[in-house]
């Protein structure tokens, strides 16, 4: 008895100990290893996400509603009991937002994130032995960072930046007021540009000289705006050098650009590589927040019917010779046109839509914004969508984020502005050039006014969110418009988040 | 000659008996029994001696007596004892009162057992009567309503849906605020064990079931609940949320008995909403003047979709013992029915019990062996489905002058946004089997006299699969046939160590418990999902191979977790008067960071026991007073796994073409924290426990005030950063509880054929949030068209948890738009509507028997809190209806305009307040003295869900659609829930 005492005793001490953990948290489904960023071998997965981020500036609900649904060119009305959405888009579209906007919330996220993302790809390939390779792609990231900083200016005017090799995250990061960080972006893209390669070495959808050349003769045709005062020259000079090399051409068949299978396009400076091949994870279709619930093609089932166009925007157009106007080559697969979809529309096999109630399916140039009917409005089908896709919510369309036309326009405009109207109109015909209609001959402009220029940069880049940056530069954001009325001159920025400044008190508000 | 002369004093007394003379006795016979049956066991004394006996398996008695003045004193644990005078009886029949009020019953505490008197804390043991047992398909459902400062919730009226439980209160922000469950000292992990749903049609994973889901209602004897920090303390960081502790039965001395339990029942949909029917839909005019569209039929899609179900369920179980062991077998069966058509639960149960002593009975071994398996059939029935609808929004919204059927009898499908619900509930087959065992096995030994030592040895295992088929005829799915298999695995398995010292030196009774515990817990998942199947004969979850592998999505998970645990507790009482209990216990998580990893939980509280004193003796009135009061600091360790690491890795939006070839994207995808730790909850307990009248009215009042900080939020970094949020313990965050608990109990009547007794719990919680800091966190994202981004609860400074915030509704303007509230610059002020935290939770519950019949009855509600009835904003609108989408009779009489956006507002918000007469039973306990197999019988009658008194205008405001936004979760949303169903049911009670 007494030994079965002791052995017991010792039965349970043995326990206690060798049950005894350290409580190491074992991770069984995730590589956590910061070896993954200290191994030169995965330099190209490191400046990945840099990139990927770029998707999410095309979400169009994110950073695309932010420059679109302020302006004349798009506007998502309430449709009876849709699409009021806790007023997020009459709020947009009436200048009437405060700095809970969810989509100011979430667009902030988005930039911070892509600054965050070159940062991480500038320090740790910085760590690498350094290489033309790791010089190359810390200079691609320095571009990428230079981009979405560029675009905080454009929205917010205010930057919160680190340093790439600053880690003490604790730290508040500091805030670069507008000019300062138009100033510094602008010297970033000067110090990287001779390490830059061409589109022709590596595509459109790296960082190229071109892209940075692109890159500062917008933001130098925007230096008013962003830090008062007009560098028009310097506009011009980067515009230059984009167009003056070989990589690029505006071509004659507009539409060529927006099939969902086209891949470095000639027009294409810098590209968002996107594909409905695999689960992108980011990055929008552009056709199912337009199209009207029974529009339904292929495998696209679920159609939203939001967005539209404003009138006053689509009489802009020369709608017989202007091929930007309407294309039809998706009409047999998809029963759409591209361009602006107007009036009765018809399925594949041309029979007549309706809408739910049992009307037809008629779209209406005019629509009331905080009640507007089913058909009202009209719809914008730029991307053209794969109808037999699996994945209805990767988009299959590469999307050019700047591309040829639009520099030529930034240059004539900045030659207009600079007092040179000859060499503007020289610019703008070209582009109208090879802008014609099947059939038709899109006139050349012979004379020009600042809102031709307006004009015709809706004409060429309508839906691929420039139109808010574009209006602001025109003194044009803040006029009354078809269900609006004309808003205060502070409106050409947005608030800061107030999510951003609960956690960063070096941030201050703007006058909102 | 003695013989003859006792058979004649026998007939002697007999005669006398009846005549009321007394005289000298012999031998009395008897048997004793309850209100249920026979009762082996009880002691039968001759008072003032300790001569006596007990009652055999069959609850009979024979005993010699001296004389016709002796009396018999009857008593059995749990049992009021009862003397008898012989007075010449030979044969008694005895019935034995049970004592719901007996102070001297035991509670299961953490790691032991004690008597109520000895107990400091604040605890509610249910067993018997108290427990909710009819149609309970869960033990959480016994519980419902039961325990006042514990408010239960049913999120919605799924077979086998998940339960909301609060123990006092919300304490935190995110999700992990269930209470600890531990069942016969295994404690369990809160480990969410739905597979994944489906990505069309709503087929989704909410609807969680409670952790002791799988255990048989039938094999629970009691569930104590241990509210306060004093109690739970000694669950340290996992005693945060409360502790439910789950006692099993065990068999009992005596030869094996054979029980059998069983009802059978039908439930119906207790109400359906009050829509248009196809003559009224008919009759609506548009502005124009035309009709909506007319498809000829008279179709009710609510009739279509809802049915009367049945319901059955039986139990066995055989269990008995000996001085020295003991063993009980239960086997359950329930088929339940849901009210929605093709909806069901079925459930398998088996446990076996065993208990041996040995040793002189310085060993005692127990095992236990719960197993189970259940299949559920569940029906497209989303929380948070998309416009589109599931069976529910579909039912309600759809034109009712649609057919069902073609002419041609397949489906009328009108459109992939008007889905007919019948093809939906018909065409997919949503099948879930989930396996579950618990197994422990303990051993006490008495190593010297007073000191024991106890080993528990433990593991839990589940497996879960989850098989779902949309069938290729379904014309809404967007890529033909769809499949999907999704399964969960879960273990965990336990170690624990401890030694118990009691010792009694005089008027000083000391009690030592020490230990040590290890627990390990792994958690496995894998969905898959294939679609573009075509076929249509076979369910494609059979034969993956028919779908198109190329548009195939696969996904795992697994992570594991450990904890290790150091405890301690002292009780030293002064003549049974004083009562004092210290514990600590130092918990140690794997999830938490590496700088804080061992978090210490102490707590303290002092009783006094009054009634013992001679001064309040003197008094007369109170036959128990005790005053407690009590402080602890508990945890929360339900956080995330691996949120205090680094993560560098890739991830689905950081992949990108490079080079023209998809390549991973590397980054940081989470930020480390090494200071991650437990949310921290302080808690100070003062209650006081009366008795009156012997007892027989009992009342109990605990104040507590409650204060969780440490709290464990996701918060935005500051951009740029290496990832965009980052997890931290808030330094100055606390959320607050405060309440008051009040529990009386009352035997009104109790004389032989009859008593009456009744019972009333309130309570009352005040929760606040205190230094959040940031403006707000949002959550509560509303479903429905139109409702996109919006976010209609928040977290924000002192205002409860469960806020509803938006627009103030003020009525229609003359043109039919909704008029909201202003602020200064003109624009729709944004203000907090309310909180869906109820104040006040009651319940109300009774019980008569009179001779054979028993009848009782149970009623609970809660007041003062909000209802976001989403289904309304997003379906029962005036638009909706001119779109042509059915709504409520009461919206095509409204003044609103269709021209009115569905905006949230607080015209959705409604008063969650409600009183429900949750149950009736009628019982009869048949009279079985003449059939000698059969011990005893009861039959009974019950009506579940009678009455509803509450002015919320959806299915039901109890009600809990996951509606959470970044982990946050949101209450108090009801969107196209599956509705509660009333049931009736009759069963029977049989022992042999």
């Amino acid at each position: 008895m007494k030994f079965n005492k002791f052995s017991l005793i010792i039965a349970l001490l043995t326990l206690i100990f060798t049950s005894c953990t350290d409580l190491k948290e074992e991770v069984l489904d995730e590589q956590l290893g910061s070896d993954l960023v200290n191994n030169p071998a995965n330099i190209d997965a490191l400046i990945n996400p840099p990139y990927a981020q770029l998707r999410r500036t095309l979400e169009w609900y994110d950073y695309w509603a932010l420059q679109q649904i302020s302006t004349d060119e798009t506007a998502f009305p309430t449709r009876g009991t849709d699409w009021f959405d806790n007023g997020a888009w009459q709020q947009l579209y009436l200048h009437t937002w405060t700095p809970d906007h969810i989509r100011l919330v979430d667009v902030w996220d988005v930039l911070g994130q892509g600054i965050s993302r070159s940062n991480t790809a500038i320090h740790y390939i910085g760590e690498f032995p350094e290489t033309a390779t790791t010089t190359q792609y810390i200079n691609e990231a320095r571009f990428l960072r230079a981009y979405y900083m560029y675009l905080m200016v454009d929205l917010f005017g205010q930057v919160p930046y680190r340093d790439a090799d600053d880690l003490d995250f604790s730290t508040l990061p500091e805030v670069k007021d507008r000019k300062t960080a138009t100033d510094f972006i602008i010297t970033e893209l000067k110090e990287i540009l001779p390490n830059l390669k061409t589109k022709a070495a590596v595509t459109s959808e790296r960082a190229t000289v071109g892209a940075a050349n692109a890159l500062l003769a917008k933001i130098y045709l925007n230096y008013q705006v962003y830090a008062g005062e007009p560098k028009w020259a310097d506009a011009i000079k980067y515009a230059d050098d984009v167009i003056s090399s070989s990589d690029y051409t505006v071509t004659n068949d507009y539409w060529s650009m927006f099939q969902y299978n086209v891949t470095n396009h000639p027009e294409f400076i810098l590209t968002c590589p996107m594909s409905d091949d695999f689960e992108m994870g980011s990055g929008s279709v552009w056709v199912n927040f337009t199209l009207h619930y029974n529009m339904t093609f292929g495998t696209y089932t679920s159609l939203w019917n939001g967005g539209c166009t404003t009138t006053d925007f689509v009489n802009t157009f020369d709608q017989v010779n202007d091929a930007r106007f309407y294309d039809s080559r998706i009409e047999s697969t998809t029963g759409l046109n591209q361009g602006f979809l107007i009036g009765q529309q018809y399925d594949m096999a041309g029979v007549p839509l309706k809408i739910r109630s049992g009307d037809p399916l008629i779209f209406t140039p005019d629509f009331t914004l905080g009640d507007a009917k089913e058909n009202e409005g009209i719809r914008v089908i730029k991307f053209a969508p794969n109808p037999a896709t699996t994945r209805q919510f990767s988009s299959p369309n590469d999307v050019p984020l700047l591309r040829i036309s639009d520099i030529y326009l930034v240059r004539a405009e900045a030659k207009f502005r600079n007092g040179d109207v000859t060499g503007a109109l020289a610019d703008i015909n070209y582009i109208r050039a090879r802008r014609s209609a099947t059939g038709k001959t899109l006139p050349a402009l012979t004379s020009l006014t600042v809102d031709d220029i307006l004009k015709e940069r809706g004409f060429e880049l309508y839906w691929e969110g420039f139109r808010r940056q574009d209006m602001v530069r025109f003194g044009k954001l803040n006029a009354a418009r078809q269900e609006k009325p004309a808003t205060d001159v502070k409106k050409n920025l947005y608030p800061i988040p107030t999510s951003a400044l609960d956690v960063n008190s070096n941030l201050k508000q703007n006058d909102y | 000659m003695k013989k003859n002369l006792l058979l004649f004093i026998y007939s002697l007394c007999f005669l006398l008996l009846s005549t009321g003379y007394v005289s000298a006795q012999g031998t009395v016979t008897g048997t004793v029994k309850d209100n249920t049956g026979t009762l082996p066991g009880v002691s039968v004394q001759i008072k003032g001696t300790t001569q006596g006996t007990i009652t055999n398996v069959d609850g009979e008695f024979s005993l010699n007596v001296p004389d016709a003045n002796t009396v018999l004193v009857f008593s059995f644990v749990g049992y009021t004892p009862q003397e008898i005078l012989v007075q010449g009886q030979k044969t008694l029949e005895v019935t034995l009162v049970q004592n719901a009020m007996n102070l001297d019953e035991f509670v299961v505490v953490g790691y032991g057992v004690q008597r109520k008197s000895d107990l400091t804390g604040a605890t509610t043991r249910l067993s018997g009567d108290n427990l909710n047992k009819s149609v309970a398909s869960s033990p959480v459902e016994m519980m419902q309503g039961r325990v006042s400062g514990v408010n239960i919730a049913q999120n919605n009226g799924e077979p086998g849906g998940g339960m909301t439980v609060r123990v006092r209160g919300s304490n935190s922000i995110r999700s992990g605020q269930d209470p600890l469950y531990v069942i016969d000292g295994v404690p369990l992990d809160n480990q969410d064990l739905t597979p994944a749903g489906a990505g069309t049609a709503g087929l989704n994973g909410s609807s969680n079931k409670d952790p002791i889901s799988f255990l048989n209602p039938n094999d629970i004897a009691s569930i104590d609940i241990l509210k306060d920090a004093s109690s739970t303390a000694i669950y340290g960081a996992r005693g945060a949320n409360g502790v439910i502790m789950i006692t099993t039965k065990k068999g009992e001395q005596g030869a094996g008995q054979l029980s059998y339990d069983g009802y059978v029942g039908t439930s119906t949909i207790r109400q359906s909403l009050d829509i248009l029917s196809a003559d009224q839909f008919r009759s609506y005019r548009k502005t124009d003047g035309s009709a909506l569209i007319d498809m000829g039929a008279n179709t009710n899609w609510q009739d279509e979709i809802y049915r009367t179900a049945f319901t059955q369920s039986h139990n066995l179980s055989y269990g008995g013992g000996t001085k020295n062991n003991s063993y009980r077998a239960s086997l359950g069966y329930l088929n339940q029915e849901g009210i929605v058509n093709t909806t069901n639960m079925q459930k398998v149960n088996g446990k076996i019990t065993v208990t041996q002593k040995a040793f002189n009975d310085k060993l005692e071994l127990t095992a236990n062996l719960i197993a189970s398996h259940t299949n559920d059939q569940r029906a497209p029935i989303s929380e948070t489905g998309g416009y589109e609808g599931d069976v529910i929004l579909s039912s309600l919204k759809l034109n009712p002058t649609y057919p069902v059927f073609n002419e041609d009898g397949t489906y009328y499908q009108n459109s992939t946004t008007q889905r007919n619900p019948v093809a939906m509930l018909n065409l997919t087959n949503d099948i879930t089997q989930t396996d579950q065992t618990i197994a422990n096995l303990t051993a006490e030994y008495e190593i010297i006299k007073d000191l024991k030592y106890k080993i528990n040895v433990g593991s839990t295992r589940s497996s879960v699969e989850r098989r779902i088929n949309q069938d290729n005829e379904l014309t809404y799915l967007p890529n033909h046939g769809e499949a999907d298999i999704n399964t969960v695995h879960a273990q965990s398995s336990l170690i624990e160590n401890y030694l118990t010292y009691a010792k009694k030196i005089d008027e000083n009774q000391l009690n030592f418990l020490l230990g040590h515990a290890y627990q390990k817990f792994n958690v496995n998942g894998t969905a898959m999902n294939v679609k573009g199947f075509v076929v249509n004969d076979i369910l494609y979850t059979n034969n993956l191979g028919y779908g198109n592998s190329s548009a195939a999505t696969t996904s795992s998970y697994a992570n594991v977790n450990e904890l290790q645990s150091f405890f301690g507790r002292v009780n030293y009482a002064y003549a049974g008067k004083y009562l004092v209990t210290l514990t600590g216990r130092y918990d140690g998580s794997s999830k938490f960071g590496d700088n804080n990893k061992y978090g210490f939980f102490p707590s303290a509280a002092l009783a006094w026991r009054l009634s013992d004193e001679e001064f309040i003796k003197s008094m007369n009135v109170f036959s128990n007073l005790k005053l407690r009061l009590g402080w602890g600091k508990t945890g929360n360790q339900e956080i995330p796994n691996k949120i205090s690491q680094i993560l560098v890795g890739t991830a689905g939006n950081a992949n990108g073409f490079f080079n023209g070839v998809l390549t991973p994207g590397i980054t940081f995808l989470r930020v480390p924290n090494p200071d991650i730790q437990w949310e921290t909850t302080i808690q100070s307990d003062l209650g006081i426990d009366f008795g009156f009248f012997k007892n027989r009215l009992t009342a109990t009042i605990d104040v507590f005030h409650k204060q969780t900080q440490d709290v464990l939020l996701e918060i935005n970094a500051a951009a740029p950063a290496a990832a965009s949020t980052m997890w931290l313990n808030v330094p100055d965050l606390r959320i607050i509880n405060n309440g008051i608990e009040l529990g009386v109990n009352g035997i009104i009547v109790e004389q032989t054929d009859l008593t009456w007794d009744a019972g009333l719990n309130v309570s009352y919680i005040k929760n606040n949030v205190v230094d959040l800091p940031v403006t707000m966190i949002e959550t509560g994202n509303a479903s429905g068209q139109g409702l996109s981004g919006t976010r209609v609860q928040i977290i924000t400074n002192d205002n409860p948890i469960g806020t509803f915030y938006g627009r103030v509704f003020e009525g229609f303007d003359a043109n039919g738009i909704s008029i909201y509230k202003k602020d200064a610059d003109g624009a729709d002020a944004l203000e907090t509507l309310g909180s869906a935290l109820p104040n006040y939770t009651f319940s109300f519950n009774t019980k008569l028997t009179y001779k054979a019949f028993d009848f009782s009855m149970f009623w609970y509600g809660v007041a003062g809190n909000k209802v976001y009835n989403n289904t309304a904003n997003a379906l029962f609108v005036k638009g909706s209806l001119n779109s042509g989408a059915n709504v409520t009779v009461d919206v095509l009489n409204s003044e609103e305009s269709i021209a009115n956006s569905n905006a949230f507002s607080s015209r959705f918000v409604e008063d969650g307040s409600f009183l429900r007469l949750a149950n009736v039973t009628l019982g009869y306990t048949i009279n079985t003295k003449s059939v000698k197999w059969i011990k005893s019988a009861r039959i009974y009658a019950t009506g579940n869900n009678l009455l509803l008194l509450t002015k919320y205008t959806g299915f039901d405001p109890e009600v809990n659609s996951d509606a959470s936004q970044n982990g946050v979760p949101a209450i108090g949303m009801d969107y196209t829930s599956y509705p509660k169903a009333r049931a009736f049911t009759v069963g029977a009670s049989l022992n042999f």
